[in-house]
């Protein structure tokens, strides 16, 4: 008997009490398909099938939802036919089973047998597995990152809270327009109030996230890689990395390439879980180097507070990481106009000096006071007090001026006080806390900065002068510059003698309209200018970037790769523009759908196929990008790819263009790596450029399938040769034409982009494949001489 | 009556904000419902239009005024969310639906778009 075949299409009607019920339709009565259930890859049951009694060629299905997925989380359901699928995602109060089940603890999920359908093309992915894939990728981040192909672990759902902290749920919100922040500090935010207190919360209070990361870790189990620890400003969350492995004790000593490696996922499961998106990640202490590096597609800022190596308690091997961090970041931010001569022999650096919470210090201000005539004068400070500290100015004026009393609030910790503590009229009083430092500055008459003046000092900008001033009391410092060229209003001394009469000066010079004065010097200097400047800085860091994308037919490979670009970019400031070189399917109609929906695409219809090199030129030309990415349309890229890609590009004028790695090339960006789709390329991609952060292999040729070039090289270099025709041999004609130009070529091997290769090509027969390669080889040897193959990289991993 | 609330005969909807004709509500979607039948549970269908870089976007749901849920939404898959709502006949429950995604919108429609609520349903 002939089998005739029937196309069925199935359709959730949604959940009825705990069923999930649908129909399928186009069935044949005689032979019903069977229809089951999956999550991702995981088969979950049958649903039960009956006939539509309106409709023979429909029957209706339900399926009972199990207790286990009432946890609270996503799970993104599949009703399967023979040769269709439907999909909706579901998430369950657990408290609904009461009382057929527990509500506190729920329960581990069954074994479950794999789905017995084959994985999907990866050639093709649509529009829905590419969703499967990206959700699949939350759940399995979830389970723990450890599991490899095929080999989904599943564990016991936890609850979100209890996995990740009861501040989760207010950490994943993210204001509109708001940036997210990922603070890798030198201190915990509970530590003594400084800068990077100061800079957070404002940021927070500019609508922004910020989650500022531990300087300690814990040791990670199955209940997840962070954890929310605290908010202690609305905007602020405090995150602790639980590392796998063995986790360093805190950031100061650094970390090994394997401790590297397990922050870098710790760090990957925050993002993902929190929705960070288009992270800035701000670096303090340079052990963080490696950690912000590996953050794809993220804005790497160095807030460089001190000169590292003036620190006599840190390491040289630090100061060479810091060297590193400087040259590699995107943005150097210093505290000083010394330290930012000191890391102009590296690269410029923004200055944005210090500032103090004007308002917080103001109320420690007394303008209109006057000291009366029975009252001792108090010479106070506040800060630490360690080996860079004039002890002997201190010493020398109170044993010169017994009737002066001289107040250090601060910790004494590399520094020799011995000879203070015998002096009737000087007082340690240790570390106070931020909240009690107006009410002791509030009877200070001179606050002063005695430090000497070394390397570490000449580079710094006190925190404390701005704090001083604020409460409009007169400061005597160290001839320290940022001091020196703060304002006239400082008295300077150089030496114990001048200290002395310095603070005699300002004790006899006070008046209440000097008082005023400094603070209004003060009110220039707000931690609220301080984060503005901040953030335009950071703003300036995202030039507009425009991705070329040429399209033929092929409109799976096409909606694929503009669907990884517009979701998976992380960039602010793009433009994807879509050459259709004269499709002769839907391609254009779809193209033209996908622009409506995005304001960043815009679609260039081509009357005519005009090959590679001229579809692409059409593109460049239509460009307003300061950088241009041409991509093939049979590409998929990876999180945060643009940023990553154009870095060579920005920080070197001598790099005219740069490619990324890839599955599928003949030359050194091949690496070998195996995925089944696109969810494991992007861990097995990941898993493979996180140890080559901010690497560049330069190289004679890139293949064109993905190729970032900046406005200059264009500008310099011309668009590609259009004697090529429909293509080869366009790309290594470029490169030359590159090369020739004086430019360099790198491979950016942090970046990882999936290529199917051909996919427009393949359409050609072989032979009229191999006649259009020998055709433009000749073009090509006739202006370059004998092109010589590309060869694979030599390295481990690679080819 | 909104499509998106016509679904459930349970309730009588006494007061909505936040919700357009056409299902789009915006940031903070509220309702107050009062039950014509003993309720255990609201089911809400929420789809986000695919539009930014992220992978998916955090909603929280009240009921009563007690938070209820606190997930994340993936963009353009009709979503089912259950959440247990408690009431005997003639209670009024309060339903809030708060999410931080935002529409980029095109054109004349100059409203501040957060998802769209395909169905909101009591039993």
């Amino acid at each position: 008997m002939a089998s005739v075949s029937v196309q069925t299409t199935v359709s959730l009607d949604g959940f009825h009490g705990n069923d999930l019920c649908g129909r399928v339709a186009g069935v044949d009565p005689l032979q019903p398909p069977e229809a089951y259930v999956s999550e991702g890859d995981i088969r979950l049951g049958v649903a039960a099938l009956a006939l539509n009694p309106g409709n023979s060629g429909e029957m209706q299905f339900r399926w009972k939802i199990p207790p286990t997925l009432f946890d609270k989380q996503l799970h993104v359901l599949y009703v399967h036919t023979n040769d269709a699928s439907a999909q909706i995602g579901f998430i369950g109060d657990p408290s609904l089973l009461i009382p057929s089940a527990p509500v506190a603890k729920p329960v581990a999920k069954p074994a479950v047998q794999p789905a017995s359908t084959p994985a999907a093309p990866q050639s093709s992915p649509s529009n829905l597995q590419i969703l499967r894939k990206q959700t699949s990728t939350l759940r399995q981040l979830l389970n723990g990152e450890a599991a490899g192909p095929g080999r989904l672990a599943r564990r016991a759902p936890l609850d979100l809270l209890e996995r990740y902290g009861s501040r989760f749920p207010d950490a994943t919100f993210k204001r509109p327009g708001g940036h997210d922040f990922i603070w890798l500090g030198v201190i915990n935010y509970n530590f003594r109030i400084q800068r990077p207190q100061h800079l957070v919360t404002e940021f927070a209070d500019a609508g922004h996230r910020v989650f500022y990361i531990s300087i300690n870790f814990e040791a990670a189990d199955d209940a997840g890689k962070f954890r929310v620890e605290d908010m202690p400003h609305h905007g602020v969350f405090l995150i602790r990395l639980r590392v796998a492995g063995a986790p360093p004790a805190n950031i100061y000593g650094g970390f090994t390439e394997a401790q590297v490696a397990d922050i870098q996922q710790s760090l990957d499961e925050a993002r993902l879980l929190l929705n960070i998106t288009q992270p800035t990640v701000v670096v303090q202490y340079p052990s963080w180097y490696d950690i912000a590096a590996g953050v794809p597609g993220a804005t790497v800022v160095h807030d460089c507070l001190d000169y590292v190596g003036g620190f006599s308690n840190v390491p040289q091997e630090m100061v060479d990481l810091e060297k590193r961090l400087i040259v590699n970041a995107d943005l150097v931010v210093t505290t000083a106009a010394p330290l930012a001569e000191h890391v102009a022999e590296l690269r410029s650096s923004t200055v944005i000096r210090n500032a103090a919470d004007v308002d917080f210090f103001a109320a420690a201000a007394r303008f209109d006071d006057v000291r009366p005539a029975d009252k001792r004068p108090v010479v106070g400070y506040f800060g630490a007090i360690s080996d860079w500290y004039e002890v002997g100015w201190i010493e020398h004026c109170a044993k010169a001026r017994p009737e002066w009393d001289f107040v250090l609030i601060g910790h004494t910790t590399g520094a020799n006080v011995e000879p203070l503590k015998a002096l009737p009229n000087v007082k340690l009083l240790g570390e106070q806390t931020y909240a009690s430092l107006p009410s002791y500055l509030s009877e200070f008459d001179v606050a002063c900065i005695p430090f000497i003046v070394n390397d570490l000092i000449r580079c710094t900008n006190p925190v404390k002068l701005y704090e001083y001033m604020a409460a409009g009391k007169p400061v005597v410092a160290s001839p320290m510059p940022e001091a020196v060229n703060a304002t006239p209003l400082v008295y300077i001394a150089h030496d114990a003698t001048e200290f002395e009469s310095q603070i005699a000066k300002a004790l006899a010079e006070d008046t209440p309209e000097l008082r005023r004065e400094r603070n209004a010097w003060a009110t220039e200097h707000t931690w609220t200018n301080r984060a503005r400047q901040f953030l335009d800085a950071i703003d300036e860091l995202s030039p507009r970037v425009s991705v070329v994308v040429l399209a033929y037919n092929n409109w799976e490979y096409t909606k694929a790769c503009l669907h990884s670009v517009l979701t998976l970019s992380d960039y602010p400031n793009l433009e994807v523009i879509v050459v259709d070189n004269a499709s002769t399917d839907d391609t254009l109609w779809q193209l033209e759908r996908v622009e409506r929906r995005d304001s960043r695409v815009r679609v260039i219809h081509n009357e005519k196929n005009l090959g590679f090199a001229a579809g692409n030129n059409v593109g460049i030309v239509a460009s307003t990008g300061e950088y241009v990415i041409l991509l093939n349309n049979d590409t998929y890229v990876t999180r945060g790819w643009v940023r990553d890609l154009i870095r060579p590009l920005v920080q070197d004028e001598s790099i005219g263009l740069v490619g990324p790695l890839t599955n599928n090339i003949g030359n050194e960006q091949k690496i070998n790596v195996n995925y089944a789709d696109m969810q494991q390329m992007a861990v097995v991609g990941r898993r493979f450029v996180r140890r080559y952060v901010r690497r560049r292999f330069f190289t004679a040729n890139l293949a064109f399938f993905c190729v970032a070039m900046s406005r200059k090289t264009i500008d310099r270099v011309g668009v590609l040769d259009e004697a090529y025709g429909r293509g080869f041999f366009e790309d290594d004609d470029y490169c030359q034409r590159v090369r020739a130009a004086g430019l360099r070529i790198a491979i950016a091997d942090d970046v990882f982009v999936h290529h199917h290769l051909s996919a427009s090509f393949n359409a050609l027969g072989s032979e009229e494949k191999r006649a259009q390669m020998e055709r433009n080889k000749a073009i090509y040897e006739a202006k370059w001489g004998e092109w010589k193959p590309h060869v694979y990289r030599d390295a481990p991993g690679f080819g | 009556m909104n499509p998106a609330l016509s679904g459930g005969g349970a309730v009588e909807f006494v007061e909505v904000s936040g919700l357009f004709e056409d299902g789009w509500c915006e940031p903070v979607f509220s309702c107050n419902a009062r039950a014509t039948e003993q309720l255990t549970r609201c089911q809400l269908t929420v789809w986000l239009k695919p539009e930014l870089e992220r992978l998916g976007c955090a909603v929280r749901i009240s009921v009563n005024g007690n938070d209820t849920m606190s997930c994340t939404l993936p963009y353009d898959l009709p979503t089912v969310v259950q959440v247990a709502c408690k009431g005997a006949a003639g209670d009024v429950v309060s339903i809030q639906v708060s999410c931080d995604n935002l529409v980029v919108n095109k054109g004349s429609d100059l409203r501040r778009l957060s998802f769209r609520l395909q169905s909101l349903a009591f039993s």
